[in-house]
């Protein structure tokens, strides 16, 4: 009898734990099917345009030549002076790595009337500006279609992609990054330390747009073309 | 226009006239080296806030740039030098004792007045124009050139000036500056056609030039409503040629503004040194 009772006790304490377990497991699968789904992806070169719709930023449009290779190395390219979003603004399909996420998964939706899973990634270790991030994945196609980024300061971004096929990968062709920041630098004094009207905090919202093309995959970049300007 | 000649040739025939120059070359060119040597610091610290947001590739540290940069202190440095000279052109005259020989020629005392006042904003003139020489001319051969990014600190802020648009941006700034300087000048021409000396006008100068700065600065609504007609507010209408699309009217508001100033201080010099007594 103190063994039934002991084993319905242990069960009762594992009762809620189970779902989210199974939610967990839930998550890591849709980003393990992401990871494979690109695993073949080694490196690319796209040209970009980047827009900038920004009150506060006012910058024509920027063209460069962007390369990537897995798993983080970045080059920019460019004639001119560019400003490039760090986070959304390039293809990364090695950035969601299990192990330096919690992941909690959150629900099924419907996006763009498809069905899509919405999970939540709490970075271990903060390295960037990133916070915080919530991904919305077709799960039919495997695609990251959304990504909400909480940032440090308390700026958010959320970024919107829209896919075409290259060297038999669906990547980036525009992407819209939909930004709400501070005006001002938390801690930073203005002029004099002046008080903001209302004593409520100015914010800057605008947008960034990316246009993609002439993708380049796999082409075998060396890893020398990065390290220079290694960003 | 004879007058202008021999008044130009006497300012620029005293080797202190030449202080100005020297010194100003010392800072721009010490400036210019230190941001060279420490380029990689400045372009840290300066794009900190970007950093985290964004990658940013090209030569943001350029002539431009270093210019622009230099071109913000102007109202600090470029008065003082300014009015060495214009505080001391009226004034001087009395200080060596050479007053009433100029003034018993046949030549009016405003003809005389007018060709002081020339020289002056010719003098203020040419110091502006020798740094924006002396800064770009440096800049060039020390950075390279490139797009412009103008950045507020602290904020959130950036403008974006492409490479082909700014040499003519910079020019209009530099006339805008040469404009803004020769309100200073005028101060202290007025001061010097009311003093003995030329110290007096040159501290009195200065010393109305800082104070209204930092009251246009202090963050009390009496001075904020002042500020709009403070000479110094108008003095930076320079600044509105690196906005993203230049602020034609508020430049030429600020510009009218200043006009006045130069009119109303030239027209009480005048009134002042007409009725001078020199006899006593």
């Amino acid at each position: 009898m103190k063994k039934i009772l002991a084993l319905m006790l242990f069960l009762m304490l594992l009762w809620p734990a189970m779902p989210q377990a199974q939610d967990q497991r839930e998550g890591l699968r849709i980003l393990q099917a992401l990871e494979r789904k690109y695993a073949g992806l080694q490196d690319y070169i796209v040209d970009i345009q980047v827009h900038f719709d920004i009150e506060t930023f006012r910058a024509p449009d920027l063209q460069a030549k962007l390369y990537y290779k897995v798993p983080d190395l970045l080059r920019i390219e460019s004639k001119r002076v560019v400003f490039f979003p760090r986070d959304g603004g390039y293809f990364n399909p090695a950035q969601f790595k299990q192990e330096d996420y919690t992941i909690l998964f959150l629900g099924y939706v419907t996006y763009d009337k498809r069905k899509a899973a919405q999970l939540r990634l709490i970075p271990k270790k903060i390295k960037g500006a990133t916070q915080d991030m919530v991904l919305t994945i077709d799960t039919a196609r495997l695609l990251l279609q959304e990504m909400l980024l909480t940032q440090t300061g308390g700026k958010e971004v959320r970024a919107v992609f829209t896919y075409g096929t290259f060297g038999g990968f669906e990547l980036p062709t525009f992407t819209r990054l939909i930004l709400n920041l501070p005006a001002a630098e938390p801690g930073m004094a203005q002029g004099f330390g002046a008080i903001p009207d209302g004593g409520e905090e100015r914010r800057v919202q605008g947008e960034i747009t990316i246009s993609y093309s002439n993708y380049k995959v796999n082409s075998g970049l060396a890893d020398v073309l990065f390290k220079k300007d290694k960003s | 226009m004879t007058l202008f000649g021999f008044e130009a040739y006497k300012t620029f025939s005293r080797w202190r006239t030449y202080i100005s120059f020297g010194v100003l070359a010392l800072i721009v060119l010490m400036t210019e080296i230190v941001m060279r040597v420490s380029a990689r610091e400045i372009v840290g610290s300066m794009m900190k806030p970007f950093q985290r947001d964004f990658i940013i590739a090209g030569n943001i540290v350029n002539a431009w740039f270093i210019t622009a940069f230099i071109m913000n202190s102007l109202h600090f440095h470029i008065p003082f030098f300014v009015t060495l000279v214009a505080g001391d052109i009226v004034s001087s005259e009395a200080t060596a004792g050479t007053v009433r020989f100029l003034l018993i020629r046949p030549p009016s005392r405003q003809r005389i007045l007018n060709a002081k006042y020339l020289t002056a904003l010719f003098y203020t003139a040419g110091l502006v124009i020798f740094f924006a020489v002396l800064c770009l001319c440096l800049g060039l051969a020390l950075f390279g050139s490139g797009d412009l990014i103008m950045h507020r600190l602290g904020q959130f802020s950036v403008v974006f000036i492409p490479e082909a648009e700014i040499p003519l941006r910079m020019l209009l700034a530099f006339v805008a500056a040469v404009w803004s300087m020769t309100v200073v000048a005028s101060l202290a021409f007025l001061f010097s056609a009311m003093a003995e000396n030329s110290i007096g006008p040159i501290i009195g100068t200065m010393a109305v030039v800082i104070c209204f700065l930092i009251f246009g600065n202090l963050p009390l609504d009496f001075f904020r409503h002042l500020k709009p007609f403070f000479f110094t507010t108008h003095m930076l209408l320079w600044q509105g040629f690196f906005d993203r699309s230049i602020q034609w009217l508020a430049i030429g508001q600020s510009a009218l503004i200043l006009g006045m100033h130069n009119a109303a201080l030239f027209f009480i010099a005048s009134l002042i040194y007409r009725r001078k007594d020199i006899k006593s």
